[in-house]
């Protein structure tokens, strides 16, 4: 915002006390800015876990770039953000992204500094890899509170005693994190409604919120068990990490994916308010904890591009998800399957491709293009960059093979 | 010639003859508010618009060799000046640089850049220098005080969240401390308390019965002060161990301490030995020694073996004679019993009359 002179000119505080004063009592309440989502018009939902809600803030629509930009690329987009919220890049966490779906400009919600003086931020980065600050404070938002949230002191179990490693003293760190941090975990527009899996103060905590926008009061609350087949049981606690629509079997389906990894499928009628509805589990992408899923399009072939904290992506073809076997106690593998057992992965869960780096989240930005918000292994540097779907979502300035050598290259190049 | 007149100049009319060559002279005043913004003010030629060329950065950290993203933030007009208004308050003691770059001027000077450094606590680079009281090795378990002494005013430097609380299997105790959503600072600001929760300690209060004490009898913990404004991992300023013992419940006896009276014609301390961990900063603030006539002795008061004992060094040297020792009543031990008065009592216990007076002979 920048005032030019020659107009009548306002004193530079009260022009400063009424910029401060000049927000909705809706942003004003948001304190953690979470997970995102877009709905198709350009409505961003920010995700707050300590405030217990969802604000939506509706935007203008924007128009689709037309300039002809290099595929994006922000190094250290951490240290960038830092330095223009004016904090130290230690102080700025990165918490979601979403892309916004016709300016494709990259949306990142962002926590700076910590404890009591942590502020909320979202950062936008267009393709051209510039940085501006999305002012929540001068933007008509709605606010949407979720029922049910845990209170402060429902802590995680804690696992010291499950498995040797790291030292105990981490996971008891883990388990003081409070249990309504998984309140909201992923959100999905989906045919006018806001989809928000996480969790809620029940013991059957698994919950899918289906939200009509825009807000009123009431939402309808399903909730959710699946068969984990690696942990050979039926489970009602953990959360769906990521999720998607897609029509399969000729109806229109919630796909999700949960932590060592089920991938799971809802039929989106059964998502009736009370309800308590099974997913049909079609398969296991392996040990590890989902990430982010959207769509893409490889070689024709509507497919899920998953990411993982534990594996590289996998592209699943969402043909092969219709007329999928369903797991159950009596078909899967006994003894908690892991990856080292023969039948892993299971199911039409696609395949695993070459990815360069850990993918913090991942999203869609056009139809050749997926961006990802990458920790490169050896400098530990964050990047914002964009990676071609198709033939992989690969980069070579740190592989070294035959190509890189005189003679090497393609037709002895 | 005044911004006004030749911004006024510059973005009303086309084809500026810029027949004079005004130089680029700029200076910058300081936020006047806390979070406020800045004020640059000063001459630029006519040809440069600096409302849209003017930026502030973080100033660089020692080795950062990357170019630095600007602050997000809206340059505002007010008269002759610009105002850059941070759209995420200035951090106190942070340091930044304003830059002006009037690209494509042509003049030599076409550039300007100031660092300057928002007034609150001092980026430290030295160590400070840090105290945590009390110092007693062994505390009971009702301990209701810490303190964490510094020496220069560290309000907005430090906060609870740099003092860790673990036992001695590493665990840290979060939810010992209160939290009153803002930290509890002297008047000077070089001592932080931190007052552990007394509804787990008070006895039959419902914090105690559901989750137990903080601090568990028998028991080994340490306090930890960090200091995370180093560039690297957060590392340890001062750390006190002490062991838990029997919670202390008795009202405070003066009756119960020992007096050691120093010699007359000498300037010795005397010495008052407590029967308990006494809280350090009520110590020094509710103890007077007074002469036979009733007027306080000039001297300085110093608590140590960890709190257990007092030393008072009068100015002068002492002159023979009787005199007493005045506890103020608002003096406590480190689960805040006071004389004549224990903090967790029986409702409906009578409060002694006890005396808070000592005397004393030097001869």
């Amino acid at each position: 915002m920048v005032i030019r002179g020659g107009r009548k000119a306002v004193s530079g505080t009260l022009l400063l006390i009424s910029m401060i004063s000049f927000a909705t009592s809706a942003s004003a309440a948001l304190r953690n800015a979470g997970a995102l989502a877009f709905s198709p018009e350009g409505v961003l939902f920010i995700g707050d876990n300590a405030s217990g809600a969802i604000y939506a803030y509706a935007m203008a629509r924007g128009t689709a770039p037309t300039s002809t930009a290099a595929p994006l690329e922000v190094d250290n987009i951490g240290d960038r953000i830092a330095d223009a919220l004016g904090v130290p890049s230690n102080e700025v966490a990165i918490n979601g992204m979403a892309v916004h779906p016709v300016t494709q400009d990259v949306y990142l919600s962002v926590s700076r500094g910590y404890g009591d003086g942590m502020l909320p931020a979202v950062v936008r980065v267009t393709p051209e890899g510039k940085l501006f600050n999305v002012d929540l404070q001068s933007m008509q938002a709605t606010e949407f509170k979720i029922h049910g949230v845990p209170s402060d002191d429902k802590h995680f179990r804690n696992r010291s005693k499950d498995w040797p490693v790291p030292a105990a003293v981490k996971y008891d760190a883990k388990a003081q994190i409070p249990v309504r941090t998984l309140t909201i975990v992923d959100m999905k527009f989906h045919n006018g409604e806001l989809y928000v899996s996480g969790i809620s103060n029940e013991e059957f905590a698994s919950t899918l919120r289906r939200i009509p926008y825009p807000f009123t009061e009431k939402a309808i609350e399903t909730k959710i068990r699946m068969y984990h087949i690696a942990h050979t049981r039926f489970e009602t606690r953990a959360p769906i990490r990521a999720m998607q629509f897609a029509t399969i079997d000729g109806v229109d389906t919630l796909i999700a994916a949960y932590t060592c990894s089920p991938l799971v499928l809802i039929p989106v009628a059964s998502l009736r308010d009370g309800a308590k509805v099974t997913g049909k589990t079609i398969g296991d992408m392996g040990n590890g904890q989902p990430v982010s899923m959207f769509r893409v399009n490889v070689y024709g072939q509507d497919s899920l591009f998953v990411t993982n904290m534990g594996h590289g992506p996998r592209i699943i073809p969402l043909a092969g998800l219709n007329k999928a076997t369903e797991y159950t106690p009596t078909n899967s593998p006994k003894g908690y399957p892991s990856d080292l057992s023969p039948e892993y992965p299971i199911g039409p869960v696609g395949k695993s491709v070459m990815f360069v780096g850990a993918s913090l989240h991942a999203d869609a930005v056009n139809d050749k293009f997926l961006v990802s918000l990458t920790r490169d292994a050896e400098s530990g540097s964050l990047n914002l960059e964009a990676l071609p779907v198709t033939p992989l979502p690969m980069k070579l300035d740190r592989i070294w093979s035959e190509f890189d050598f005189p003679g090497g290259g393609p037709n002895g190049s | 010639m005044p911004l006004s007149e030749w911004v006024a100049l510059a973005l009303g009319s086309i084809g500026i003859c810029a027949a004079q060559a005004v130089p680029l002279s700029l200076h910058l005043r300081g936020p006047a508010i806390p979070g406020g913004p800045i004020t640059i003010e000063g001459t630029a030629p006519p040809a440069c618009d600096i409302d849209h060329h003017l930026q502030v950065f973080m100033a660089a950290a020692d080795g950062q060799k990357r170019p630095a993203e600007p602050l997000f933030g809206a340059v505002v007009r007010d008269g002759p000046s610009l105002l850059f208004v941070p759209t995420f308050p200035f951090r106190p003691g942070g340091t930044y640089r304003v830059a002006v770059n009037c690209v494509g001027s042509g003049d030599d000077s076409s550039n300007w850049t100031q660092e300057f450094t928002i007034p609150g606590p001092r980026q430290v680079r030295e160590v400070p220098v840090v105290e945590i009281a009390p110092s007693a090795t062994e505390l009971p378990a009702n301990t209701l005080r810490f303190y964490v002494s510094f020496n220069a005013d560290m309000r907005g430097r430090f906060s609870r969240r740099d003092i860790s609380l673990r036992d001695d299997t590493g665990r840290e105790q979060q939810w010992a401390f209160m939290s009153f959503g803002q930290e509890l600072w002297s008047a000077d600001g070089r001592r932080l308390t931190l007052l552990v929760d007394p509804g787990r300690i008070k006895r039959g209060v419902t914090a105690n019965m559901v989750q137990g004490p903080p601090l568990e009898v028998g028991r080994r913990y340490v306090l930890s002060v960090r200091d995370r404004d180093t560039a690297t991992q957060a590392r340890v300023l001062t750390a006190a161990g002490f062991r838990i013992v029997e919670a202390e419940r008795r009202a405070l006896d003066p009756r119960a301490w020992k007096v050691v009276p120093p010699q007359e014609k000498t300037a010795q301390p005397l010495q008052i030995a407590f029967d308990r961990v006494m809280d350090r900063a009520l110590l020094l603030d509710s103890v007077e020694v007074q002469d036979a006539s009733g007027q306080a002795v000039p001297g300085a008061l110093t608590s140590a073996d960890g709190e257990r004992r007092l030393q008072f060094v009068p100015d002068g040297s002492w002159q023979p004679g009787v005199y007493q020792i005045v506890f103020a009543a608002a003096l406590e031990d480190v689960c805040g019993n006071r004389i004549g008065e224990a903090l967790d009592h029986e409702i409906g216990a009578t409060l002694e009359a006890t005396n808070r007076r000592l005397s004393f002979r030097v001869e």
